[in-house]
């Protein structure tokens, strides 16, 4: 009789450490960091790499005749990622972070500018247009309506950048608007410089910076989903914050 | 070290003076016939991970777990993944004192369930089931009346009662259960009692990982 209720309680322990083996109920969601993310890495920091490509090519274009010369500024910009067989008058591309950027096939002004990072995990490339501004100051474009995925999203891009500072791209207008549109369910993110105090430390010797160091992004999302909250960037981290509070996430 | 030789010679032949008279064993009562039933914590298909055969929730489809709607939609939920742990029914005949083999079936089941974080209402669940007969050789290595110690590695068929395999056939696509090849290894496993018996194993496989008991019947 003994055996029996040895065996019967055994069995019940094993029955009762069944049912829940995980659940991630009490994890913290936050979909703002999430979207944040999203966002900056795909269509804000390309800006930034882009910016620098630009700033670069534009100055490389007055020494281009004196390789050595030309050689040398790339290597202040890029470092070790530079490969001086991909310098050329009219082309010049640097990977893994930049990517390339091109003379217009048309012959017209400014630049065409394809950054490294693709769009999403679909390995589209979106390709910018670069107007100089003068004194080192770039503005920066695109507009994705044909694009191959249009169906479900599009991105149109507005910067201007500021270069002439010596430690920092200042950021003079940032306007990001991306759209997506999956089984009907429309949404728009619009993503926006608050103030002019949005600054990234320019790339040099190699080494760039993924975020700016001060400086403000709004996010505005409309559609089905809708929320409101700024990206508040300090030097080691940065803050979400919306009217209830704020968040601190490290860089 | 010439020294020492004496006294180790001298020690050696005391040997046999404080060895005790070997006791002896009663004979090995083999009984050819054994019905266990058993349970283990972690089953082993869950171990491996479940293939649930269907999108259990709109987040999961592309490109949906791309958009801000979908990443909003994802921190909206929760899920909770439950076992049903394993449970076998097995019958084992013994042909020698050393070696036996078993036939047996398991059972297994698990459920993936998503949640609203807003009023933990049960969104959707998808779920998994499967039946696994099995035929296990086993090598008992320590065999007295009381305790057996052993050794087994066994191999079957899972049959899933939830996903379904497609095969195309000239009429056009024949629906038959999954099934997946089952490996079940048991390095040591330890038996106490005569007719009546627990049993308690640690093994590997797609059964159960980790430890298994259960109790028995041999006649």
């Amino acid at each position: 009789m003994r055996k029996i209720i040895y065996a019967a309680a055994a069995f019940s322990a094993v029955f009762l450490t069944g049912c829940v083996m995980y659940s991630d109920e009490d994890e913290v969601e936050n979909p703002r960091l999430d979207v944040t993310d999203m966002i900056y890495f795909n269509y804000v920091e390309p800006v930034f790499r882009i910016a620098e490509l630009a700033d670069f090519f534009d100055r490389y274009q007055e020494i281009r005749e004196d390789r050595e010369q030309a050689e040398d500024l790339a290597r202040s910009y890029f470092g070790e990622h530079f490969i001086s067989e991909d310098l050329y008058y009219e082309e010049f591309s640097v990977y893994p972070m930049w990517g390339k950027i091109l003379l217009p096939a048309s012959g017209g002004e400014g630049y065409v500018c394809i950054p490294a990072r693709t769009r999403q995990w679909d390995n589209l490339y979106t390709e910018y247009s670069v107007k100089v501004l003068g004194d080192r100051c770039y503005e920066i474009t695109c507009d994705t309506s044909d694009d191959p995925d249009k169906l479900w999203k599009s991105l149109s891009v507005h910067a201007v950048v500021d270069c002439n500072s010596p430690d920092a791209a200042r950021v003079e207008t940032l306007d990001v608007v991306y759209e997506e549109n999956v089984d009907n369910d429309k949404v728009t993110a619009v993503v926006t410089s608050a103030g002019d105090g949005l600054s990234v430390p320019m790339c040099k010797d190699g080494n760039v910076s993924q975020y700016p160091v001060t400086g403000v992004l709004h996010f505005e999302i409309t559609g089905t989903v809708t929320d409101s909250f700024d990206v508040d960037y300090g030097s080691s981290d940065f803050e979400i914050v919306d009217d209830n509070g704020s968040e601190s996430v490290d860089k | 070290m010439r020294r020492f030789i004496p006294i180790i010679f001298f020690m050696m032949l005391s040997f046999p003076l404080f060895s005790r008279e070997r006791k002896e064993l009663p004979p090995y009562d083999l009984k050819k016939h054994e019905f266990a039933f058993s349970g283990a914590i972690y089953p082993g298909r869950y171990a491996f991970g479940y293939d649930f055969d269907f999108i259990v929730r709109r987040y999961d489809t592309y490109p949906y777990y791309y958009s801000i709607a979908g990443l909003y939609d994802d921190a909206s939920t929760y899920n909770k993944e439950k076992v049903t742990n394993t449970w076998s029914l097995s019958y084992t005949y013994n042909f020698t004192r050393v070696f036996a083999l078993s036939a047996s079936v398991s059972y297994e089941g698990g459920w993936n369930e998503y949640y609203s974080r807003a009023d933990n209402s049960k969104l959707s669940v998808t779920e998994c089931h499967y039946i696994t007969p099995m035929l296990t050789a086993r090598f008992s290595w320590l065999n007295r009346n009381l305790v057996r110690m052993y050794s087994s590695v066994g191999v079957g068929m899972a049959v899933s009662l939830t996903d379904v395999h497609y095969t195309s056939t000239a009429t056009g696509w024949k629906e038959s259960p999954d099934t997946h090849i089952s490996l079940q290894v048991t390095p040591v496993g330890i038996s106490v009692g005569r007719n009546l018996f627990g049993f308690f194993e640690l093994g590997v496989g797609t059964i159960y990982v980790g430890g298994c008991f259960g109790i028995g019947y041999r006649f």
